[in-house]
């Protein structure tokens, strides 16, 4: 395809977008005006936040949340989109799995490209839409609570950056592409109608819009945290929660740059390849750098919020206060900087030479040092604890801290020079983030989804018994599914690829039953969800990590 | 009454969107544009004219004839059902992929994958081809793209002569490089052979016709 077409086709195809665009703003407008004018007989300053009050379910999942601009209801958005975002792309990752049954290619027999492209369609929607997307969800739907907001401003402001961040999720999904996630130039650029490469344009324009719109919505978020707080709020007695947004959004701004300006440098390759093709001493390393600088934090915002959630969850189930607040704030702070200078052991075996493989390999170890506060900070919360109750949310918790610490030591046994030249490339890596990905980042989002079951669904309890089901499949189906990769990945087994080893069968179908357990264990939730809002409600729409900031005095509280 | 039909209404609606949004998603995906084998596989009921086994040797350095010269050309005549077998000879991860054309390109047919070849020395692996199109072709291992790469050569002539013609049959694999070893795989199919036994001074012994 010419540059002229392609060009040509880019500017009809968002023209006609900002026409929709355009008529749905114009539409909202007219509704929003009426809407403003009863909040204003009632002498509300904000019409989104009069009519969630006022009008019973609005709380809830429910369209309406895509009409209202409260803070309430974008949370409530980010949820439900994060949500199907993770069905949709879990269905891709068993489907996946399953095709590895054998080591030839049994299901994409001759089209082993749609494993490819299945394989980074799981992974950028699983990272961004998934975890970035659980992660707005909770901190716009439970921070103004937390932080008594009381004057809940710039909601257009975050509207739109929900909707430009959900309409390049669906550019991704629409490009089919087959990069991977970290885009690596020279698979970017080719634009192979069979190479599933056909539209790799527009999943770099996807992903730039999910960029923006994470940013936008960052820098909304962070000035709620820091300006709007209630004044019986100060910043030295935050809830542990808002540190960790706090810590991930300002880490976001200061690592997202480098990967939007490498975007936009790679969208410039299309027509005029000068950045990274290697002509005139350009290198398709430069990108793999700027990714990376990028690509480690990203891991870091994927965790930052869910442990400051685990925070908020543990007190909640032992009666205890957190050990110790300033060390947990001080951990989650001390990560922030840190994470920005261990990318380099993404690219260990890249050439980067001696002197930059011990500084990254030494920087990956000081990691360690905040996790293990953190950890440990956890532990000892439950070690002072005299009876911990044990119900779904705290299971899916102590599942994830264990989770977490397999996960981080194959991390810093990796980050090693000598180790991570046998492992780099491997199921090994694999397993080391999918451990912390499955047990932190999903298994905390579904404790808080869980913990705020009675508002979500406006006042119905979650059955105990399909939770219960949900937890143990999700459990032992990523331990087995990591453990599996780990140890064969240790062995020498190659990752994103659609076939592998004969030698190498044993710890696939390991991984392979592990990844069938998940998807039979989310299954239960969604039967969970479905059950919920046929019944009738039967509790007070509010939820337990919201009341106790709602109290005068705050104290421990026991909560479903 | 009517307001709790509207909740179970509400409660499906939610399972049944993210089924269906799953299910196109996946549907989209799944029929995103494959070049099945780069155009490669055949047709199915083509007419075999006739059969031919090659047996190659996978080493890193180059595909080998039993330490013959390594990346031999091959000669096929059209129409004809090749049965390759390869034979791990170092241990390493191979593949046998064939595309059209004279260089290794992206619209390929991998025969034998790195899973079949099974990186245990001496084990044989099979696959077998009709070359349905005169042309030139490539075969090579795509994980030593550079080494292990060589020549396939289809004769849309030689498939209508070779029951007779000597000559052709010369070019086989295996007898252009063992003096003692001229028997060449290239049978057609429903003709007459003549086989014929010799000693070492070279004096027929027998001689029979299959
Ligand atoms: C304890 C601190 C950690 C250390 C020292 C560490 C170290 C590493 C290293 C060295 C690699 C590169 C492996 C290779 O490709 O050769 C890696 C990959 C990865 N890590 Fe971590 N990690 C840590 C924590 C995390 C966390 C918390 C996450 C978030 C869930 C995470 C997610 C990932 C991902 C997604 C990759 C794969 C990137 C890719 O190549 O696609 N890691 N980690
Ligand atoms: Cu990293
Ligand atoms: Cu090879």
């Amino acid at each position: 395809m010419s540059a002229t077409i392609l060009l040509l086709e880019v500017s009809i195809i968002l023209s006609f977008v900002f026409v929709i665009l355009f008529f749905m703003y114009y539409k909202y407008l007219t509704v929003k005006t009426e809407m403003d004018n009863i909040a204003d007989e009632n002498n509300y300053y904000d019409s989104s936040s009069y009519f969630r009050e006022k009008r019973k379910g609005t709380g809830a999942l429910s369209t309406s949340a895509f009409v209202l601009t409260d803070s309430k209801s974008i949370g409530l958005r980010y949820l439900m989109t994060s949500l199907v975002f993770f069905f949709i792309a879990g269905t891709f990752g068993v489907i996946m799995r399953v095709s590895l049954i054998e080591p030839t290619p049994t299901l994409f027999a001759h089209r082993e490209v749609l494993y490819d492209i299945l394989t980074t369609e799981h992974s950028i929607l699983m990272i961004y839409m998934w975890a970035v997307g659980s992660a707005f969800g909770l901190a716009y739907y439970l921070l103004p609570t937390f932080l008594k907001v009381k004057n809940d401003r710039y909601g257009n402001i975050s509207s739109w950056a929900y909707w430009i961040y959900l309409l390049g999720g669906v550019f991704i999904l629409l490009s089919r592409t087959s990069t991977r996630w970290y885009y690596y130039p020279p698979l970017a650029l080719q634009l192979n109608p069979y190479g599933a490469g056909a539209m790799n344009w527009l999943a770099v324009i996807g992903m730039e819009m999910i960029f923006i719109g994470i940013a936008i919505a960052s820098i909304t978020v962070i000035r709620m945290i820091i300006f709007d707080r209630g004044q019986d709020v100060p910043m030295t007695k935050m809830p542990l929660f808002a540190w960790g947004v706090l810590f991930t959004l300002i880490m976001f701004l200061a690592s997202a740059p480098f990967m939007m300006a490498a975007l936009v440098m790679l969208f410039y390759d299309f027509f005029n390849p000068i950045f990274f093709t290697g002509v005139n001493g350009s290198s398709p390393i430069s990108f793999a750098e700027l990714f990376w600088v990028w690509g480690h934090p990203i891991v870091y915002i994927a965790i930052l919020p869910q442990f400051g959630l685990i925070y908020e969850i543990i007190p909640k189930f032992t009666g205890k206060k957190v050990f110790s607040y300033s060390s947990g704030v001080f951990a989650l702070g001390l990560l922030m900087p840190l994470s920005e200078l261990v990318w380099g052991h993404h690219l260990l075996n890249s050439g980067l030479g001696l002197a930059w493989g011990l500084f990254f390999t030494t920087a990956s170890f000081a990691v360690t040092v905040p996790s293990a506060i953190t950890v440990f900070n956890y532990i000892a919360t439950m070690w002072s604890a005299e009876k911990i109750r044990l119900t779904v949310p705290m299971l899916f918790v102590i599942n994830g801290i264990f989770d977490f610490i397999i996960g981080g030591i194959t991390g810093v046994m990796q980050s090693m020079l000598v180790i991570n030249e046998e492992v780099h490339g491997t199921y090994w890596v694999t397993g080391h983030f999918h451990f912390i990905f499955m047990g932190i980042t999903t298994g905390i989002a579904f404790a808080a989804i869980y913990m705020i079951w009675p508002s979500l669904t406006s006042g119905r309890k979650y059955d105990q018994r399909l939770a219960n089901w949900h937890f143990t499949l999700t459990a032992i189906g990523s331990f087995v599914m990591s453990i599996g990769w780990t140890v064969g990945g240790f062995l020498g087994m190659p990752r994103y690829v659609s076939g592998y080893f004969a030698r190498f069968q044993v710890y696939q179908d390991i991984a392979i039953a592990g990844g069938v357990i998940i998807g039979i264990g989310q299954l239960f939730f969604l039967a969970n969800l479905i059950k919920s809002l046929l019944e009738e409600p039967s509790t007070s729409p509010s939820n337990v990590l919201e009341d106790v900031y709602k109290l005068p005095s705050p104290g421990a509280v026991g909560g479903e | 009454m009517v307001e709790k039909e509207k909740k179970s209404i509400r409660g499906a609606a939610y399972g049944i969107i993210i089924i269906l949004l799953i299910a196109l998603s996946l549907t989209f995906v799944l029929s995103a544009p494959t070049q099945t084998a780069g155009g490669l596989t055949d047709p199915s009921n083509l007419p075999v004219k006739g059969y031919m086994n090659i047996t190659l040797w996978a080493d890193a350095a180059g595909w080998d004839t039993n330490h013959g010269p390594v990346n031999p050309t091959l000669y096929i005549p059209l129409d004809y059902m090749v049965n390759f077998t390869v034979i791990e000879e170092d241990g390493l991860p191979h593949t046998l992929t064939i595309n059209k054309g004279p260089k290794e390109d992206s619209a390929t047919l991998t025969l034998l994958t790195t899973g079949q070849i099974t990186q245990i020395i001496g084990h044989k692996s099979h696959a077998s081809y009709e070359f349905f199109e005169p042309g030139v072709y490539t075969y090579w291992c795509t994980v030593h793209p550079t080494t292990m790469v060589g020549q396939v050569i289809v004769n849309s002539t030689a498939s209508n002569s070779t029951a007779n013609s000597s000559a052709s049959l010369c070019n086989c694999v295996h007898s252009n490089n063992n003096e003692f070893n001229k028997i060449s795989s290239l049978l057609p199919l429903q003709s007459l052979v003549e086989m014929a036994k010799a000693n070492i001074n070279n004096q027929v012994m027998t001689t029979m016709v299959l």
